[in-house]
């Protein structure tokens, strides 16, 4: 398929590659401003309380300290943190500073000062008087009867049902699952709960911000929202849109943990009120309790089948945790279903639904794979339970269910994110061969119900199928420019936000090929408010899809132009021409390269800036698929889980740098894996979170794994850029059920609750052996 | 940064650098690693006093010990050929998973020991082996076990200088269990055994990170004397662990679970030290 | 107080606080790769060479190393033509966002000059300390063992 092309498909080296391993500083942080302030946040000790009085007046007289910001000196403007379309399908509930504190880290007080020691020596001299109120710590108790409410202001605007700490609400019904679960022979009843997460990106959160020559208020930040943090602080600090500008450099990675604007308003606070710069860093613990983690969600999940494995009904009823804030509350609750509920697609009746709770916890916020992993852990592991029941190989009973190229569900068309979906066909859809290859490379067979001992470890292995999707359909708009130079190179300036994805290469190889360069003359400028065309960001999934095809439009459009140019030049008709190699040549033999073309055009001949832009919303999201396996071998001594194997095949399309795609959905298995196996958020009694750094909370290391194999599948779908779909996320959705389904099967344990922690295993272990 | 250390010494002798801590106690801290100072980030800290300068980082051999400075960093020790040799690549193996490299190139022997933590598998290990510590204390030079340093009143600062290693032919093994590799040990245990026609003459039993610090079970010690070493002896090790193990719970694991691993660590140590000595 | 480093082989006579960690010395005086992400020893993502072992510059007080010499990634490259493990990196996609990348390099470069043909598991334990979050670690892997071979002489660059 790609055999074709010249640098689409091709594992080009990234752009900023040079950058990166010379380790140049092209990140927030490197950026010197020498006179910047200082800024550090007076944090709540408290999950839940009223701040009844605040006292700065010691505090403003250490040296070096500017000045001290609290509640009543900040307009009380609701606003919501979530880096979504506007308008936000999240409640405005967030104040700059508010008179109640919500969780243990929210911010109570804002201290601008010279140096970092002047600061910290000024929050200690801050004397905070808190009226402590009862706090919700666990999601269940936040709709009960008297449970303590945590948005009762009455500025706060979008929330569902304020006295019950109900952020949002939804419910769908596609037949009547009541019903249809009477016809079914086999019913699986079930509970599932998966726990929260963090992002643990290593760059953390920080920006720098100052007023230019002019006044304007320019943003430097790590975010993966740069138009939105745009919007978002004009709203907060009533300033026109026109009079900020927002730059994202080189970024430590995001992985959604960025997709809200947290650390921007403090440091644009205070420049704004004092005239300085200010720069604004996040120590690791603030990254962890005071930024947003995972939503935690649980669910009742029901599966109604028959002997022969049709599946006719599947019911999910969550509920999901949006801690203090709900930025991301109503979006990643409906996305644990329009991501996961298609891929069985051949049942009669869906129900789908819950409640998105306040809890006195950090906010969640949004985290790659956005709900789907969250509902998919129900739904591929009740599935899972059911094929044992009907003594059918759980992988040919998901295979049998699931969609296939041609089809289409009726969850397509009733849930999008946030409000109603697209309806959509799949376009492309291999995931018949990632199951044929994957369950080849793990050794399905041969594994499956062994349970081959080795002392007091035994083994097994566990299949999930899942699918995401490919930016938001109708919503998500990403724009580009190209302009030439008279070298034959060509500026690309786009809004889409490169993390570490690679975006920046990939976009630059559309256009290359479109344009028939080399890559290396395209030049990348990205994720400036200024001067890049409006882009929503890095999240959903959207950057190769939406942008991606923004840029070849843009591409295309410049290629028109240059025959027209040519065209007039070489005096021949736009249908003589054809372009290769960046050479425009006629039919009968003249010709003229780009370069030239455009000297004479920028100099002294029908003299012209050549530059095109274009801008593309997807009318549809095609998913990628993904089927996984895991090997595992669990010690029935310690409960320790080790995973021998990991094999993971995603169809997403065309892969348009095969090198990036695969890192993709490796990097994402990895911070799955790390969800199922070791990652572990604990709270103390009080609501503090005491996991917050990674001396407590453990991502994998290189050691703990056995085997990583994650490969892509040929595939093409034609509504893509060159046929691609997209590879951020789905790669999260899997570990987490097939690692559950392993463990199954190697020792007849079902495990609902993950992280599969150890000592809950051996445990459950002894329990099971009594 | 340790934004209030005003003073930064380097110590050219042990009585010199005891002096400076005594001189201000509450705000002063020896740094020898500088992991545990780093992830202390106290603004208590006015003052530190650098023992790298008192060049306390040679191993030496003597007939009946092998004495090793304190500052000795744990990769330098576990490295060591003298030390590989006579311990049978006990220290080689067990030190392997301490940290990350980048820690063990910095952490020291003696600054594992000296903050008494609960997780230092140094501690566990040096326990295991018998070994005792040179300190500089209040009555100038003293020699103490291991254990004994432990059980000093805590507002005691002694300078720890050496590690002393008995060369007694033991037979060791170190066990470890942690969430994640580079992870400190939600319980760890260290078994040494003298056998004498294939019974056991001695025995020493530790069990480290309970979460609280190292301690030998000379209950299971005792019991274990005079055992053959078969292939049954490691179970009973195990049972014998179970039954006396001390500990509690904490946001890590629970005392259950840490009483279950300690007891399977030391079956799998009294494993691996029969496969030595068979 | 005043140190002296040699950084890359480069004299720097510095005035220091004497809290200071050798990270924020390191990045005042221009060394802007070593970066800080965790603060406690846990990620290695700011380690550096000390006379050519890897420590952690973010618990390491600049005042204790005083004369010694300091290696970071700017010292890596030969002008122009970047070193082994750096091509190796670009060319099997060992680095997403970059964060990281400087540590490792600098660890491998040190596992390398200790051991030029290390085994998988060698490669593993040595880098054992340095978490990425983005690539998964399988092509970090493959180019430090990729390195090798070109340092060894077995491989074209």
């Amino acid at each position: 398929m790609t055999d074709s092309f010249v640098t689409v498909g091709k594992p080009k080296r990234k752009v900023d590659g040079l950058a990166i391993v010379r380790g140049k500083p092209v990140y927030t942080p490197d950026y010197d401003m020498p006179d910047a302030l200082v800024v550090k946040l007076l944090r709540s000790p408290h999950a839940h309380a009223l701040v009844k009085n605040i006292e700065t007046e010691q505090a403003k007289l250490i040296n070096d300290v500017v000045d001290i910001f609290t509640f009543s000196d900040v307009e009380r403007i609701p606003y919501t943190r979530a880096g979504q379309g506007y308008p936000e399908p999240s409640p405005y509930d967030t104040f700059l500073l508010d008179r109640k504190v919500r969780y243990v880290g929210d911010p109570v007080a804002i201290v601008a000062a010279k140096t970092e020691k002047a600061a910290k020596d000024a929050l200690r001299n801050i004397k905070v008087e808190y009226e402590i109120l009862d706090a919700v710590l666990e999601m269940k108790e936040a709709t009960k009867e008297g449970a303590p409410i945590i948005h009762d202001e009455s500025e706060c605007a979008g929330v569902y049902d304020k006295s019950r700490n109900i952020a949002a609400h939804y419910e769908m019904d596609l037949g009547d699952v009541e019903e249809t679960l009477k016809t079914c022979d086999v019913v699986i009843e079930r509970t599932y709960h998966i726990d929260t997460q963090l992002h643990a990106a290593l760059e953390p959160h920080n920006a720098l911000t100052y007023l230019d020559s002019v006044g304007r208020l320019i943003v430097i930040t790590s975010t993966q929202v740069p138009f939105h943090c745009r919007r978002i602080l004009s709203h907060i600090f009533n300033k026109p849109i026109a009079d900020i500008r927002v730059i994202k450099p080189r970024i430590g990675g995001g992985f959604g943990g960025k997709q809200s604007v947290i650390v921007e308003p403090y440091a644009a606070l205070v420049t704004i009120k004092t005239g300085k710069p200010a720069r604004i860093t996040y120590t690791r613990e603030e990254v962890s309790m005071a930024t947003n983690i995972r939503h935690e969600m649980s669910f009742d999940v029901t599966v109604g089948a028959m002997r022969d494995g049709k599946i006719k009904a599947i019911s999910l009823h969550g509920i999901s945790n949006t801690g203090a804030y709900g930025e991301h509350s109503l979006t990643t609750f409906m996305v644990s279903g329009s991501k996961t509920l298609p891929l069985y697609n051949k049942v009669e009746a869906v129900h789908f639904g819950g409640d998105i709770v306040y809890t006195n916890l950090p906010p969640a916020g949004a985290y790659r794979g956005y709900g789907a992993p969250q509902g998919l852990f129900p739904l591929d592991c009740a599935i899972d339970e059911l094929a044992y029941e009907i003594k059918m190989d759980p992988l040919k009973l998901k295979e049998i269910n699931s969609i296939r190229e041609g089809e289409t569900s009726p969850i397509f068309e009733i849930m999008g994110e946030g409000r109603e979906g697209v309806p959509q066909t799949m376009k492309s859809c291999k995931l018949q061969e990632c199951i044929d290859l994957g369950k080849n490379e793990i050794g399905w067979e041969s594994k499956r119900g062994k349970k081959i001992r080795n002392g007091s470890k035994v083994r097994g292995v566990g299949c999930a199928l899942a699918m995401q999707g490919s930016g938001i359909p109708k919503v998500d708009m990403g724009a580009a420019r190209i302009k030439m130079n008279e070298d034959g190179s060509f500026n690309l300036l786009v809004g889409a936000t490169d993390l570490g994805t690679g975006s920046d290469t990939i976009l630059a190889q559309i256009a290359a090929e479109v344009l028939t360069v080399p890559l290396e003359r395209v030049i990348v400028y990205s994720s400036d408010t200024d001067i890049t065309p409006f882009d929503v960001g890095a999240y959903a999934s959207s950057t190769t899809y939406v942008s991606g095809n923004a840029v070849r439009l843009a591409a295309e459009k410049v290629k028109d132009r240059l025959f027209e140019l040519a065209g007039k030049y070489l005096e021949r008709s736009v249908s003589e021409l054809s372009l290769q190699s960046g050479i425009i040549t006629c039919k009968d033999g003249p010709s003229v390269s780009l370069s030239e073309l455009c000297t004479v055009h920028m100099y002294t001949f029908n003299q012209q800036q050549i530059s095109e832009s274009a801008s593309f919303v997807g009318e549809e999201s095609p998913p990628p698929f993904a089927a996984s396996f895991a090997e595992v071998e669990v010690d029935t001594d310690t409960g320790k889980i080790a995973l021998l194997n990991f094999v993971s095949y995603a169809d997403c399309g065309v892969a348009l740098n095969p090198i990036q795609a695969i890192g993709q959905l490796e990097g994402a298995s990895m911070q799955g894996i790390g969800w199922a196996l070791f990652e572990d958020i604990i709270y103390g009694k009080n609501g503090r979170m005491l996991t917050n750094d990674f001396f407590t909370y453990k991502v994998p290391s290189r050691m703990d794994y056995g085997k990583l194999t994650c490969r892509l599948v040929d595939s093409y779908e034609p509504t893509g850029p060159f046929g691609a779909k997209s590879i951020g996320e789905i790669g999260i959705d899997t570990p987490i059920p097939a690692i559950a389904n392993a463990i199954f099967d190697a020792t007849g344990i079902r495990l609902r609750h993950a992280p599969f922690k150890s000592e809950r295993v051996l445990f459950e272990i002894l329990n099971m052996e009594v | 940064m340790l934004s209030n250390v005003n003073e930064y010494f380097r110590p050219k002798t042990v009585e010199e650098a005891y002096e400076l801590m005594q001189n201000d106690r509450d705000h002063s801290i020896f740094l020898s690693g500088g992991t545990i100072v780093a992830l202390m980030e106290s603004s208590r800290i006015e003052k530190i006093i650098d023992l790298k300068s008192l060049r306390l980082d040679t191993i030496s051999v003597t007939e009946g010990e092998i004495v090793v400075g304190a500052t000795t960093t744990i990769e330098s020790f576990r490295k060591d050929p003298v030390i590989r040799k006579e311990f049978d690549d006990f220290f080689y193996d067990a030190f392997s998973l301490v940290g990350s490299w980048q820690i063990r190139n910095m952490a020291t022997i003696g600054g594992s020991v000296a903050p008494k933590l609960g997780w230092s598998d140094v501690s566990t290990c040096l326990l295991t082996t018998g070994s005792s510590l040179m300190i500089y204390g209040v009555d100038g030079y003293q020699r103490m076990l291991v254990s004994d340093y432990f059980a000093l009143p805590t507002g005691e600062k002694p300078l720890i200088t050496h590690v002393m290693l008995k060369r007694d032919g033991w037979v060791s093994a170190f066990e470890k269990f942690s969430k994640t590799t580079f992870d400190i040990a939600t319980v760890n245990v260290g078994l040494s055994i003298i056998p004498e026609r294939n019974r056991i003459k001695g025995a020493r039993v530790v069990c480290g990170s309970r979460p609280q610090y190292p301690a030998r079970f000379e209950s299971v010690e005792a019991a274990m004397v005079d055992l053959e070493i078969n292939d049954v002896m490691p179970a009973i090790v195990r049972s014998l662990v179970y039954e006396s193990f001390s500990g509690g719970s904490n946001m890590t694991a629970s005392f259950e679970y840490r009483k279950h691993l300690a007891s399977v660590l030391a079956q799998r140590a009294a494993e691996k030290v029969k496969e030595m000595i068979t | 107080m005043k140190i002296a480093l040699t950084v890359n082989g480069k004299l720097h006579d510095i005035d220091i606080d004497p809290g200071e960690y050798l990270l924020d010395v390191l990045r005042r005086i221009g060394y802007k790769s070593v970066r800080r992400s965790c603060n406690s020893a846990s990620c290695g993502t700011c380690t550096v060479l000390l006379n050519g072992k890897p420590i952690l510059s973010c618990s390491t007080f600049a005042a204790s190393v005083d004369g010694q010499n300091i290696e970071t990634v700017e010292g890596m490259a030969d002008g122009e033509k970047l070193h082994p493990i750096q091509e190796a990196i670009l060319e099997e996609g060992g680095a997403q966002c970059g964060y990281c990348i400087p540590g490792l390099i600098m660890a491998g470069e040190a596992l390398l000059r200790e051991n030029s043909d290390p085994s998988d598991e060698e490669i593993k334990l040595a880098l054992n300390g340095n978490i990425c979050r983005c690539t998964g670690y399988e092509p970090q892997n493959r180019a430090i063992k990729k390195a090798a071979k070109v340092m060894r002489g077995e491989l074209d660059d």
